[in-house]
């Protein structure tokens, strides 16, 4: 660095040309200046910027590192402009004294809009831990004076930007992948790290167009993570990164209330970041080499807590404030036009209550009942498990899993492979997207907010919705969030380019596949509801379209349900399990009373909506109730799931047909009652709502089994053998003489072994061995469980096969567990173990243990010849593989990973062609 | 309007066909209450044999008597008496059906050591013979582990020592109370309650200290966590008598109850029941039955012990029915000799009387009679006379083939026993034969006794079923 004081300071103007913004006014302004540059150089842009400098007749150089290079050491100052700037004559000469005064290595301009110089843009910029820039100004703020001090500051715009050359040099100058605010953010703080002090010249000014300085954009996100992940210590990180992707989840989620769309920027500038990793690491290094302070310096100019969330609070205030200041903000009559357009407040209302009725998945994820299980500890294992990988239910078996484990898994990959983050994530967006798209939905009936709010909240709290999360059917519970989505996109209206229409078209076959994803069986659903508006409205094209639309979306949707779609027998998936729904009484009779009465009272649009909704019930309720239709568990669950969306519609309509001026005298009255119905419903959501488990019953399993973690060994290289009545045991079961018991991982089964396989051998001597405990013929079953990596047996309810275990030699009751349970006292009860009796620990569905050369390890899963490593032999039932590298793993079918990797390609094509279709046709 | 009337009448018709469809059938549920319960059956299975008194040290010596129908292996696991020590193992095995004689001896010496026997296989069974060089008992042992458990047949009365032994098998802990009836009626153990027996342990409970100079004691034994198999043994100046617990039954058969007029046969029945029971004797002697010998009432809570020595000169079986159950055991005592000192003028010395002769034998009775019996340890006692005793309380003779165990191949014999009759076969000691496979052409019951000048035993045969 140069010496403080330097007598004579000499600077090149480096004039970046970020994009085809004309240099040339930028170039007059330099050459302007009182204190005169050594050199005016353009930076960037290529040929264009070439061409520019040329007609400026300045140098051109490619890039910053390339100009850095070509700058002799009796240059003491680089200037950074971006092109579009305006320096005031003396711009440059406050900058150079201010920063030799303040011994400043790097000094920044205040900055004015260029359509208006009274007003101010930026006077230095203050950021969060996250880098994200906070301004502190009001919008078109006048320039008083009123910041007009030098200062340190977290950072200084880009826009016009004094660096000592040396310095520059140092740090290796402006990251070129950054775009141009976080760039200099990022400059900015890697210089502090080297001691360097930042200060905002506020005397030196310079104009702006306004409208390009902050132009959000998800490459702004992605730098600001970038430039975060760059400077702080791993220690920082490890909660800077968490914080940051749940604002972001936040922002995610509140940003369409205010009129932005925030997701794909998000997912991007998550993506972007992961796909830079390389250079991010060399980068980081490079910034953290040599430096001089830590991240408590970095903290000493930032603000405390979230720009992104002060800002949103912001705005939420504003608008509000927007509203209530109205002249007749305060009469009965606005109230009465607010309540009916009330946008906002329902965006609120959506975002309190969904976030209400997640909140007790935040820490622990999905709770463990019933069909409802954690995920499984690693995302990657869980892709793998999906994508022709081992099915771990059970004893294990090549069978399919379903692909709501697939894409929960690549959720949990997104989301720092947290399964408790992914649960909690997943449940959020499926209420705030089932109430949301249901208020988008319903608007092709006229239906306003306030109704399709309710019809909303009805959708993913109603009875119906409730009845599926009693049942713990955690995909339907989710996919309800998609449901709405899926048949909105085909009944929006039909666009005009044929860009466009592509883009609706692969926009209608994600958003099916999504919710197909999540439910298969409901693949058919939007098209089904499609089909009932078009027998309603036969002469309308619009309804004959979207049913097309629909049915395409169904068909283009169908690559992505791979490979779980091309190995399951369809009949046996909706046919099998015994599921039925009885309503309770007073949810029956209100839903009964609200479509009764909005047929007879609704008139239009909203009646239709009333009859699809209705309609809708009564099949939801016949596929629900269709035990001795043949109809199986996934089948019924999907005709709740059909009922809660009819039931959303009849709600929404009879609760909006009250708004409606010409309905009046009985048709009024009869239009109350309705909505009487309406309300109640809605009054039924609250407890399950309030429950904060999305919908979920709460958790049955993990305390009982808990005590499984503070065995001896590692808790998860054994099974546990659960006995009980059916209603207690999770997920799937088998039965011996009629008494349900089945096998899960300890310490507690991962949502991937819900299902159970077909029974093999495996499940015929485990059955053996419990008939020979109930004909009083087994005196070890320690030993015979052992067998099965078995080590504990847990009672979760009345069952005779708890005295079964009774009368052991070597089974021990353990008296202080949550239920009666029992202790195998026998040699290796783990699912994996060497000739030589060590015991190998569980790794996602394989296993790893000391290595042994010329060993062969015995894995306790159904045998199959795809377990490694080689050479594979069966023994028994099992599996012998060779110990000899510490791993052992199931050889994933090839066939199927190629199926999942299209599926997860085909899925990409479909968002990205959408998008860019979209942007195409505008 | 005609549109939503007809939408509405077809949705009604949905929501009423499907208000009709029926409920599923609530799953059948489980078709069984528990785990059958075990008895002390050789049955075709894998099966453990549970041994109470057994003892092997300085002064005793107890044999385990195997025997089997098919090839089997055999687990001997002897726990320790303090708790969380390994228990000592032994394995034996036979490689074709066959019977062998396993001396505790060469796998441990350290006194008491109840034991179990695992068979990978079966019909299998076993007995256990504990001699010293003044006494000579043992029993079959079980395969059963009830909660509650009868045992008659005790005596804390002068002359008399009584202990319980409660051993423990399993690996948990056992909580035991012991309940106890007596001439006087209903016993108060209050020590005795809720006793705690640690897992592979076992714990003998000296009754004489805690009921003395009762002279008949019925015990019932009841398990409120894990399980025991108890044993009671009576032992009188030198011999013992030890039997196991049983069920309670409304038939037993005792196919010896003794075996000469030396031994004092009675019959000790117990009555855990709310009301009286009475109870119908019938004597089975060589020559024929006497039905319904005689009959005595069993009162509740009040142990009845029935002198057969009237009933029948000599060796003698009996058969006990009543319309209730009733537990009941068999004790033959030898009328004690009394070897009295004399001085120089051959004047009686008083005080210095010396008991020479006190020999006792007990035994459970069979339940029902059946067709084929394992008798393990039958020739197999050395210096001692092995007897077979078959009794047939049917109405048709029996012929009856005795397939010597051993560890080789051996020849069979037949015999023939009558109907209504007990026949006794002597057999002596025989090295090569480890116990009989017995098979009958009518159901009979099987026992065997040993009588050697220290002591005398019975030994209830194993019913091969299942």
């Amino acid at each position: 660095m140069s010496p403080p004081g330097n007598p004579n300071p000499r600077v090149v103007a480096a004039v970046l040309a970020h994009d085809s913004t004309d240099v040339s006014d930028t170039i007059s302004r330099v050459r302007a200046q009182v204190y005169e540059t050594e050199r005016i150089v353009v930076v960037g842009s290529g040929s264009t910027g070439r061409h520019a400098a040329d007609g400026a007749g300045v140098e051109w150089m490619s890039t910053v590192p390339n100009l850095l290079g070509s700058i002799d050491a009796t240059v003491t100052h680089l200037w950074f402009l971006y092109a579009g700037a305006l320096p005031r004559p003396d711009a440059l000469e406050a900058l150079i004294s201010e920063a030799e005064r303040s011994d400043a290595a790097v000094a920044g301009s205040k900055l004015v809009r260029a359509d208006d110089p009274e007003r101010l843009i930026a006077v230095g910029i203050a950021t969060d831990v996250f880098d994200v820039p906070y301004l502190g100004l009001e919008e078109n703020e006048i320039d008083a004076g009123q910041y007009d001090v030098v200062r340190d500051v977290a950072a200084v715009a880009g826009v016009s930007m004094l660096i000592r050359r040396d310095l520059a040099r140092g740090v290796g100058g402006p990251d070129p992948k950054m775009p141009p605010e976080a760039s200099a953010i990022d400059l900015c703080q890697r210089a502090r790290l080297r001691g360097a002090r930042v200060v905002v010249v506020p005397s030196s000014e310079v104009m702006y167009p306004a409208d390009k300085f902050r132009a959000e954009s998800w490459r702004e996100w992605a730098g600001r993570i970038r430039a975060m992940l760059k400077v702080y210590s791993l220690l920082t990180l490890l909660w800077a990164i968490p914080l940051r992707l749940l604002i972001g989840l936040v922002e995610v989620v509140v940003s369409p209330f205010l009129g932005r769309w925030a997701l794909f920027d998000f997912i991007r500038a998550w993506i972007w970041n992961l796909i830079h990793l390389p250079s991010l690491i060399r980068e980081r290094f490079a910034a953290r080499k040599g430096k001089a302070f830590g991240d408590a310096e970095l903290f000493r100019y930032q603000l405390r807590g979230s720009a992104v969330l002060s800002d949103l609070a912001g705005e939420i205030g504003g608008r509000l404030r927007s509203r209530l200041d109205r002249e007749d903000g305060r009469s009965l009559a606005s109230i009465g036009n607010d309540l009916r357009q009330p946008a906002f407040i329902v965006g609120v209302l959506t975002v309190v209550v969904s976030l209400l009725s997640v909140r007790s998945l935040w820490s622990s994820g999905w709770p463990a009942v019933g069909s409802s299980m954690p995920l499984p500890e690693s995302a990657g294992q869980a892709i793998g498990a999906y994508a022709g990988g081992w099915n771990p239910g059970g004893f294990g078996s090549t069978e399919a899993l379903p692909p709501l484990i697939g894409f929960a898994g690549a959720i949990q990959w997104l989301l720092f492979d947290s399964p408790q983050l992914a649960a909690w994530t997943l449940s959020l967006l499926a209420v705030v997207a089932g109430i949301w798209g249901t208020i988008r939905l319903v608007r092709i009936w006229d239906i306003e907010v306030v109704a399709g709010w309710i019809g909303g909240i009805v959708l993913v709290a109603g009875p119906a919705a409730q009845a599926i999360g009693d049942r713990t059917a955690i995909g339907h519970v989710l996919a309800l969030g998609a449901l709405p989505w899926a048949i909105r996109v085909a009944v929006t209206k039909w666009p005009s380019g044929w860009a466009y229409r592509i883009g609706r078209l692969l926009a209608a076959g994600w958003v099916t596949g999504i919710m197909a994803i999540l439910a298969p069986p409901l693949l058919v659903v939007p098209a089904g509801v499609l089909l009932i508006r078009v027998l309603l409205k036969p002469n309308r094209a619009a309804t004959w379209r979207a049913l097309a639309i629909s049915i395409a979306g169904t068909v283009l949707a169908m690559p992505l349900l791979l490979p779980w779609l091309a190995v399951v027998d369809l009949e046996e998936y909706l046919t099998a399990g015994a599921e039925y729904w009885t309503p309770e009484l007073i949810p029956l009779v209100a839903i009964g009373v609200a479509f009764a009465a909005g047929l007879l009272a609704a008139k239009g649009r909203q009646a239709d909506a009333v009859l699809v909704g209705g309609v809708l019930v009564a099949g939801g309720a016949v596929l629900a109730r269709g035990f001795d239709l043949g109809l199986g568990r996934e089948a019924a669950v999907s005709g709740l799931a059909i009922a809660a969306l009819g039931s959303s519609f009849v709600v929404a309509g009879v609760v909006d047909s009250l708004r409606t001026a010409d309905i009046r005298g009985s048709r009024r009255v009869l239009g109350g009652l309705g909505a009487v119905g309406g309300v109640v419903l809605l009054a039924l959501t609250v407890i399950p709502l309030y429950e904060g488990r999305g919908l979920l019953p709460s958790d049955e399993y993990t305390e009982p089994l808990r005590f499984t973690e503070a065995a001896d060994g590692e808790a998860t290289s054994s099974r546990i053998l659960l006995v009980g009545p059916e209603d207690t045991l999770p997920g799937e079961w088998r039965l011996v003489r009629g008494a349900a018991y089945r096998v899960v991982s300890a310490p507690l089964p991962a949502l991937w072994e819900v299902a159970l396989p077909g029974a093999t051998a495996v499940d015929q001597a485990l059955e053996s061995v419990l008939l020979g405990l109930i004909d009083g013929e087994e005196s070890r079953a320690g030993a015979a469980l052992a067998e099965f990596g078995i080590r504990w047996v847990v009672v979760t309810g009345d069952t005779p096969l708890e005295a079964v275990f009774d009368g052991q030699l070597d089974l021990i009751s353990l008296g202080g567990a949550k239920r009666p349970t029992f202790l195998v006292d026998s040699e290796n009860p783990v699912r994996a173990v060497t000739a030589a009796g060590n015991e190998w620990g569980r790794a996602g569905t394989g296993y790893a243990g000391e290595p042994a050369s010329g060993e062969r390890v015995r894995v306790a899963e159904t045998a199959n010849s795809r377990w490694s490593p080689g050479p594979w032999s069966q023994d028994g039932w099992g599996n012998e593989v060779s110990a000899a590298t510490g791993e052992v793993w199931y050889e994933p079918i090839e066939s199927r990973r190629s199926q999942a990797s299209a599926a997860a390609g085909v899925l990409a094509l479909y968002v990205v062609g959408s998008a860019l279709a979209r942007r195409a046709g505008r | 309007m005609i549109k939503r009337i007809t939408a509405g009448v077809l949705a009604g018709a949905a929501v009423f066909f499907a208000l009709t469809l029926p409920e599923p059938a609530a799953p059948a549920g489980p078709e069984f209450e528990g785990p059958e319960e075990r008895e002390s059956v050789a049955s075709a299975t894998a099966s453990v044999w549970y041994c109470t008194w057994a003892a092997s040290g300085a002064l005793r010596d107890s044999t385990v008597m195997v025997a089997a129908n098919v090839p089997v292996q055999a687990s001997l696991t002897l726990p320790q008496q303090i708790v969380g020590e390994e228990p000592d193992t032994g394995e034996v095995e036979l490689d074709a059906a066959g019977a062998l004689a396993v001396d505790i001896g060469q796998i441990v010496r350290r006194g008491d050591t109840p034991l179990f026997v695992e068979f990978d296989d079966g019909p299998a069974a076993v007995a256990v013979v504990v001699e010293s060089d003044e006494l000579l008992t043992g029993d079959a042992c079980v395969a059963r582990i009830p909660k509650v458990w009868e045992l008659p047949g005790g005596t804390t009365r002068e002359g008399r020592t009584l202990t319980l032994r409660l051993f423990n098998p399993f690996p948990e802990l056992a909580k035991v109370s012991v309940g106890g009836s007596s001439e006087s009626g209903e016993t108060g153990l209050v020590d005795l309650q809720n006793i705690d027996v640690a897992g592979r342990t076992w714990q003998d409970v000296r009754l004489n200290e805690l009921v003395p100079l009762l002279d008949d004691l019925a015990l019932t034994v009841t398990t409120s966590e894990g399980f025991v198999i108890p044993s009671l043994v009576v032992a009188g100046t030198g011999d013992e008598a030890s039997w196991p617990g049983v069920a309670p039954g409304t038939y037993w058969e005792f196919p010896v109850a003794t075996t000469s007029a030396a031994f004092a046969p009675s019959l000790m029945l117990s009555n855990t029941g709310a009301t009286a029971v009475t109870a119908t004797i019938d004597v089975f002697t060589a020559q024929g039955a006497t039905p319904a010998a005689r009959e005595v009432v069993v009162d509740p809570s009040i142990p009845k012990r029935v002198d057969l020595s009237d009933l029948a000169d000599g060796a003698l079986s009996v058969r006990v029915r009543s319309a209730a159950p009733l537990s009941a055991v068999v004790l033959a005592e030898e009328s004690a000799v009394v070897d009295e000192a004399t001085d120089e003028e051959g004047q009686v010395t008083e005080g210095d009387e010396e008991v020479v002769a006190d020999r006792i034998a007990g035994t459970t009775g069979v339940a029902a009679p059946a067709s084929q019996w394992l008798v393990p340890g039958l020739e197999a006692v050395s210096d001692g006379d092995s007897t077979l005793w078959l009794l047939n309380t049917g109405t048709e003779a029996a012929t009856v083939i005795l397939q010597p165990l051993g560890l080789q191949e051996l020849d069979a014999t037949k015999q023939s026993v009558l109907p209504g009759s007990v026949l006794e076969i002597r057999l002596g000691y025989d090295g090569s034969v480890g116990g009989y496979f017995i098979e009958s052409s009518a159901p009979i019951s099987v026992a065997w006794s040993v009588e050697t000048e220290k002591g005398i035993m019975f030994v209830a045969g194993t019913v091969v079923g299942g």
